[in-house]
């Protein structure tokens, strides 16, 4: 395995880690306050991630192990094309989290907002990327 | 766009892992150029084509 693939490898192991821990702790604070409907939706996307993650980051880890590299020029198109769609696609999320943030969902504090907005871009940038993957003719994908 | 790569990884006896290896691309790039359904950069396209000891005019079959 190349140095450049075992660090981006590591690095990736080590903030969805990270990402989990905080979304466990968040869980468990906000249960402990007496919220139920935000940490339902935590522990789901949680468990979402464990399970997808873990099965792309063992299939990642066996082909670097095996020498083949973990970035190439079809995975650096997969990857543009899932920026841009998740770009325009996180615009609108943002657009409706701040309007069910008026009507329907009480944050605690707007640092708990913040962390809704980045928490749900990452997923979607995450959800478009294995999309695109696994998307047949990614050339033929017009904006 | 078809392609006759299975064909020639066929004639070396060359598995996709095998070929993805050589030309330094991960499998699924292998699969989805047999496929026909990734088009491949001039340089991928000669790497492959290097590799299975052809041309890029045997290897990939344009259509009008």
């Amino acid at each position: 395995m190349k140095k450049t693939d075992k660090t981006l490898l590591s690095g990736i192991t080590t903030v969805s880690i990270l990402v989990l821990l905080s979304l466990i702790i968040y869980a468990l604070v906000a249960f402990k306050n007496g919220q139920t409907t935000i940490p339902m939706v935590a522990i789901i996307i949680g468990i979402f991630t464990v399970v997808i993650g873990f099965k792309y980051l063992k299939n990642r880890y066996s082909e670097a192990e095996k020498g083949m590299p973990l970035v190439d020029e079809r995975i650096n198109k997969v990857f543009l094309v899932a920026a841009a769609k998740a770009f325009v696609i996180s615009i609108w999320y943002l657009l409706i989290l701040a309007w069910a943030s008026d009507e329907y969902i009480q944050f605690r504090d707007p640092s708990q907002a913040l962390g809704a907005g980045i928490i749900g871009m990452a997923l979607i940038l995450g959800i478009t990327y294995l999309w695109y993957n696994k998307k047949e003719d990614i050339d033929k994908v017009r904006f | 766009m078809k392609t006759r790569i299975k064909e020639f990884r066929a004639r070396y006896d060359f598995t996709q892992e095998d070929l993805a290896k050589k030309v330094g691309v991960r499998r699924e790039t292998i699969v989805f150029l047999e496929k026909g359904k990734y088009n491949p950069s001039l340089q991928l396209a000669h790497d492959v084509a290097k590799a299975l000891k052809t041309t890029i005019e045997e290897l990939f079959v344009f259509n009008k």
